[in-house]
C-alpha cells in the first residue's frame, strides 16, 4: 500500500486561546489533485504553513511520504514546490535572475534551459529581463509558479494560485496543473475559488472554523446533496397555468414558472424529459431548451459550512 | 573497510553540501551582489577615509606649529575610528537585512525551500564578513594613498591590526543578526544596534574620563563610586558586546603584541559563533513569519 503524500493526525494549532486548526485528520494521496477549501479564516493557510514546518503545531503530527515532518525536513522540502498566498518577489532583480537564484538554491541541473522552458510555458519569456517590481500582480503570480516548478517537485502546495490572474491566465495555469498532475505530480490547492477547484481537483477537503467538516471526491459531495432531479426548461413564450397542469402529472413534485422559464422537480429513478416535453406541448407551449440541473461544489460547500455553523452554534 | 568508510564519508559530505551548503552559497552570492551594488558601504569607507585625512592633517598642522610631534603610530586614531565605524555599520547592516527580509516575507519564501533558520543566518553572516574584508581592503587603499600623500609611514602593525579586525567585525555582524532575530521590526532593530554601539563607546569614554578625574576627599566619594561602577560595567560589556573586542584587538596589536591580538581575534570568533547559534535559536523561537 502506498503511503499518502501528506497525512495529518490530530493536528491542532492554537493562538492565544483561539483555535485556528482543530484535530485535523487529512490525507493527500499520491498523484491526486486535492482541493483544500474554506472561507477566509478557516485555517487553510495555517495548515499549509504547518505542513511546511514554518508554523509549529500545538498538538498532532504531520507525515510527508510516510515520514514525520521533523525527520530531515530540509531534504523533504526539496521534493516540494510552494506558491504562498503573498509571495515576496525580490524587486531589485530581473525575473531571470530571480529564477536563477532559486535554481542555485535547489541545485537545478542546466538551469538556463529549465528557466527558459518555464518562462516560455507561462508566457513570461519576453519579460525575463524586466525587474520583478515592474511586473503586474498576475505576472508575479506566474513567476511564483515558475519558481515553485524549477526543481521538478513531486508535490505542489499552492495557496490561492490563480488569484490576480486574468481569465486567460487562469485557463493557462489550470491546463499546466492538469498537465503536471498527468505526469505524476501530486497537487494540493488551497483556495476559496470553488469553481476553479471544481474543474481540477479529484478530492476536496472542506475546512470551516479550523475543522475539516468533510473530505471526499467531488461527485460524492454532489451526491450528498442529491435531491430530486430538477429540469430547467426554456419556453418560446409564457404559457398560462402551465405549472398547475404539470403538477397533475404523478412524476412531478414541484413546478414553477417565471415568464419563459420553467423549473420542474421530478421523481428520481428515470428520465422524465419526454413526458415533460409532451405535457408542455399539450399545454400549447414550445420548448427551446431543456437541461438537468446538477448540484455544484459551491452548493455542497455552502451546505456543509452552514451545517457546521449550526452545529457549532448549537 | 577503510575504502568503504571513506566512500560513505564522501557521500555524507556531498549530501550535506547539497542539503545545506549549496543553498547557503546561493544566498551568500545574492547578498553580496545586492550589498556591493549599494551605495551605503562605499559611503562608510569614504567617511572613514575622510576621518583619517582629517586626523593626519591635524597632526601635520601641529608638526608645522610646534616643529615636533611624538606619536607612536600616525594611523592609530584613524584606524580606531575606521574599524569601529565599519563594525557598527556591519552590525546595523546585518540587523537591517534580516529585519527587512522578515518584514517583506523573504525569509518565509526561502524557508519554503531547503533553507533553515541557521543556514539563512549563516549566509547573512558570511556575506557580511566577506563584505567587511572587501571594505577593509578599500580602507587600506585609502590609507596607502594618504601615506603617500603625507609622507607618513604606514606600519606593519597597522596592516596586521586591520587584518585581525575581521574577528571583532564578525562578532559585530553576529550581534546584529541576534538583535534582528529577537526584534521583529526594522526601526527598533536599528535603534537597538546603534544604542548598543553608542552605549559601549559612551561607557568607554565615561570610564576614561572618570579615571582621570581627581577624586574629592568626601567621606563617601561620588567620583570613586562612579569610577568603580563605570569600570565594572565596561569590564562586562567589553566581553558581552563586540565593540569591546575592536578596542582590545587594536590596542593590543598597535602595541606590537601579535600573540595577544591573535587571542582577542580568536575570542571574537568564538563570540561570533555562540551569538550566531543564539540568533538561529532566537529566529526559530520568534518565527520567520512577517
Amino acid at each position: 500500500m502506498t503511503e499518502p503524500v501528506v497525512r495529518t493526525e490530530q493536528l491542532t494549532k492554537r493562538y492565544d486561546g483561539l483555535v485556528a486548526v482543530r484535530d485535523l485528520e487529512m490525507r493527500v494521496e499520491p498523484g491526486e489533485i486535492y482541493g483544500f477549501l474554506g472561507p477566509n479564516g478557516a485555517g487553510k493557510t495555517t495548515t499549509l504553513l504547518m505542513v511546511l514546518g514554518i508554523l509549529k503545531p500545538t498538538a498532532g503530527r504531520i507525515y510527508l511520504w510516510g515520514r514525520p515532518l521533523v525527520d530531515d525536513s530540509l531534504a523533504v522540502k526539496r521534493r516540494i514546490g510552494v506558491v504562498g498566498e503573498h509571495d515576496y518577489i525580490f524587486d531589485h532583480v530581473t525575473a531571470d535572475e530571480y529564477l536563477r537564484f532559486f535554481a542555485d538554491l535547489y541545485g537545478v541541473a542546466n538551469p538556463a534551459a529549465r528557466i527558459e522552458a518555464l518562462l516560455d510555458r507561462l508566457g513570461l519569456l519576453e519579460f525575463r529581463t524586466l525587474r520583478a517590481r515592474d511586473f503586474s500582480r498576475g505576472m508575479k503570480q506566474k513567476l511564483s509558479l515558475a519558481r515553485s516548478l524549477l526543481h521538478e517537485p513531486e508535490l505542489l502546495l499552492l495557496d490561492e494560485p490563480v488569484s490576480g490572474l486574468d481569465p486567460h491566465g487562469i485557463v493557462d495555469v489550470r491546463h499546466l496543473l492538469l498537465e503536471l498532475n498527468r505526469s505524476g505530480v501530486t497537487i494540493f490547492i488551497s483556495s476559496h475559488l470553488l469553481s476553479e477547484v471544481e474543474q481540477t481537483a479529484h478530492r476536496v477537503g472542506i475546512m470551516h472554523r479550523g475543522r475539516l467538516v468533510r473530505q471526499d471526491t467531488i461527485p460524492a459531495l454532489r451526491g450528498m446533496l442529491r435531491r430530486d432531479p430538477t429540469l430547467e426548461v426554456e419556453l418560446q413564450a409564457p404559457v398560462p397555468h402551465l405549472d398547475a397542469q404539470l403538477l397533475a402529472l404523478p412524476v412531478v413534485r414541484q413546478a414553477q414558472t417565471n415568464g419563459r422559464r420553467l423549473v420542474v422537480t421530478v421523481a428520481p429513478g428515470a428520465d422524465h424529459r419526454g413526458m415533460i416535453s409532451q405535457a408542455v406541448a399539450a399545454a400549447g407551449g414550445v420548448i427551446v431548451g431543456m437541461h438537468a440541473h446538477e448540484p455544484t461544489l459551491e452548493e455542497a460547500f455552502l451546505t456543509l459550512t452552514d451545517a457546521a455553523v449550526e452545529r457549532w452554534v448549537s | 573497510m577503510g575504502v568503504v568508510a571513506g566512500v560513505r564519508d564522501a557521500t555524507r559530505i556531498r549530501s550535506a553540501w547539497i542539503i545545506s551548503g549549496r543553498p547557503t552559497a546561493a544566498m551568500i552570492r545574492l547578498d553580496l551582489f545586492s550589498t556591493l551594488t549599494a551605495l551605503a558601504p562605499y559611503a562608510v569607507v569614504a567617511v572613514a577615509a575622510a576621518l583619517a585625512g582629517f586626523v593626519l592633517q591635524n597632526d601635520l598642522h601641529r608638526v608645522q606649529e610646534d616643529g615636533l610631534l611624538v606619536i607612536g603610530d600616525p594611523f592609530a586614531v584613524s584606524l580606531y575610528g575606521g574599524v569601529l565605524l565599519l563594525s557598527v555599520y556591519l552590525a546595523a547592516s546585518a540587523a537591517m537585512a534580516v529585519a527587512r527580509e522578515r518584514e517583506q516575507g523573504t525569509v518565509e519564501l526561502l524557508s519554503y525551500g531547503p533553507v533553515s533558520a541557521f543556514s539563512y543566518l549563516l549566509a547573512k553572516f558570511t556575506s557580511h564578513v566577506l563584505q567587511y574584508m572587501f571594505l577593509v581592503v578599500l580602507l587600506l587603499g585609502s590609507y596607502l594613498l594618504l601615506a603617500v600623500a603625507t609622507g607618513l609611514h604606514l606600519r606593519g602593525t597597522t596592516l596586521l591590526a586591520m587584518a585581525l579586525s575581521i574577528g571583532p567585525a564578525a562578532a559585530a555582524a553576529a550581534l546584529g543578526l541576534l538583535v534582528a532575530a529577537l526584534i521583529r521590526r526594522v526601526r527598533p532593530t536599528i535603534l537597538a544596534v546603534l544604542g548598543l554601539a553608542l552605549g559601549t563607546v559612551g561607557l568607554q569614554v565615561a570610564r576614561e574620563v572618570l579615571v582621570r578625574l581627581p577624586a574629592p576627599e568626601f567621606h563617601v566619594n561620588p567620583v570613586q563610586v562612579l569610577r568603580w561602577a563605570a569600570v565594572a560595567v565596561s569590564s562586562i560589556t567589553q566581553w558581552l558586546l563586540p565593540f569591546g573586542y575592536v578596542d582590545r584587538e587594536l590596542s593590543v596589536m598597535l602595541r606590537g603584541d601579535l600573540a595577544g591580538a591573535l587571542s582577542v581575534t580568536v575570542a571574537a570568533c568564538v563570540y561570533a559563533a555562540v551569538v550566531l547559534a543564539l540568533a538561529a535559536a532566537g529566529l526559530d523561537r520568534t518565527g520567520i513569519r512577517r
